[in-house]
């Protein structure tokens, strides 16, 4: 924080406020996420924020709200995110009322922890998504194939972070039969096709000579959808949704998320 | 070279993910929900007694708001009734539930079953 003056600061950190109150929107006002965190085993809530600081550090390095020329900058934006991020649902959980006088100080941390984790994303995201073109576009320019990967995951986490609490996300599952599932499937693949064949074609990034059709699908669109799969299948086992499931149920809710995981993914390539 | 290998791995899994759901489709089980309770055990539980049950679907469909009726019957009468509800049960998964009895069910005759359900 030594470069500018100290109303930059203030300005960084308002700016990161707000990118953090946008992005944790829903989930400050989805009843499931309070549960959640009451409940919640604590080494899961636990491995989650370890898990999370790693893709607030690359989110930092690819797009955060300052600019950045280094990791120490990276790892301390992440962390600064992170500070935001319980802040913000520290403010919003008390003025809801959820969080109260007479909770167990667990029950609080709990709580704020879970929310942070979209807030402290959202934080990072901040400059781009409220219009500040100051992003290190250099970086996501050459950001190579491992790059790219790590940008759809962190799409995929957001998206699927935003569904998943919700007990609409097992009903609908469950709701399913087989047969719907595989149409969620191949819908889900077309709609990521149709984002990743535009964005490849944008000029945003340089689509190599020879790119064909099939070898982006294999490469962007079916990947991302397996990436999707799998920090779907992260959260889902996060938030409790798969304990004492049955596979066919446990693949649909998987399915399930993983559409908007998946469209998450495909998008964060153009967004980011 | 890796690239090749993430690709394949991707559509891997998402070629098993399909194949699972076809043939849970054409050849999968599509019989109703058969909810089978088993006990766990019977424990005190400040005045009352606590009887820990595990729900299990055996059935190809999921079971909503399923009742878990545990009665208690003493020489041939019964004696108490308890109920508890479930929200899902998918099938070939389980969940767990607990009945509360004032008298001792050790003390007398348990059968607990589910009594109803709801599709999803």
């Amino acid at each position: 924080m030594q470069d500018g003056a100290g109303s930059e600061f203030w300005q960084d950190m308002a700016r990161a406020f707000g990118g953090a109150l946008i992005f944790a929107f829903p989930l400050l006002m989805t009843m499931e996420m309070w549960w959640l965190g009451l409940y919640l085993a604590r080494y899961k809530l636990a491995l989650f924020v370890i898990a999370l600081l790693p893709v607030l550090v690359g989110l930092s390095y690819y797009a955060g709200f300052r600019h950045t020329f280094d990791f120490k900058e990276d790892v301390i934006d992440a962390l600064v995110a992170f500070v935001v991020g319980v802040a913000m649902a520290a403010l919003f959980l008390t003025l809801f009322g959820v969080i109260k006088t007479g909770m167990s100080p667990d029950a609080i941390v709990g709580n704020v922890i879970l929310l942070a984790a979209p807030a402290s994303m959202g934080a990072i995201l901040a400059s781009k998504q409220l219009g500040q073109l100051q992003n290190n576009a250099r970086a996501l320019q050459q950001a190579r194939y491992a790059g790219e990967l790590f940008i759809m995951m962190a799409g995929a986490l957001l998206l699927a972070f935003n569904v998943a609490p919700t007990e609409a996300i097992i009903l609908i599952a469950y709701k399913m039969t087989a047969w719907h599932a595989l149409a969620l499937i191949v819908v889900t693949l077309t709609v990521m096709h149709v984002i990743v064949y535009t964005a490849g074609f944008r000029g945003q990034r340089q689509t190599p000579e020879g790119t064909t059709f099939w070898r982006m699908f294999r490469h962007f669109t079916v990947v991302g959808y397996a990436i999707g799969g799998l920090v779907s299948l992260y959260v889902l086992w996060t938030f409790e949704h798969l304990s004492g499931c049955g596979l066919l149920a446990a693949v649909q809710t998987v399915v399930v998320t993983a559409f908007p995981a998946g469209v998450g993914a495909a998008v964060s390539r153009l967004v980011l | 070279m890796w690239e090749r290998l993430v690709a394949l791995v991707g559509s891997l899994l998402v070629l098993a993910s399909v194949v699972y759901l076809l043939y849970q489709g054409i050849w999968g089980d599509h019989s109703p929900p058969d909810i089978v309770i088993e006990q766990i055990d019977v424990m005190d539980s400040g005045a009352a007694h606590l009887v820990r049950f595990r729900a299990r679907n055996q059935g190809g469909k999921t079971a909503a708001e399923v009742i878990v009726r545990g009665v208690l019957e003493r020489d041939g009468e019964q004696i108490e009734t308890a109920e508890a509800s479930i929200d899902y049960i998918p099938p070939g998964s389980e969940q767990q539930g607990g009945l509360y009895f004032s008298h001792d069910p050790r003390q007398a005759q348990l059968t607990i079953g589910a009594s109803g359900y709801r599709l999803p």
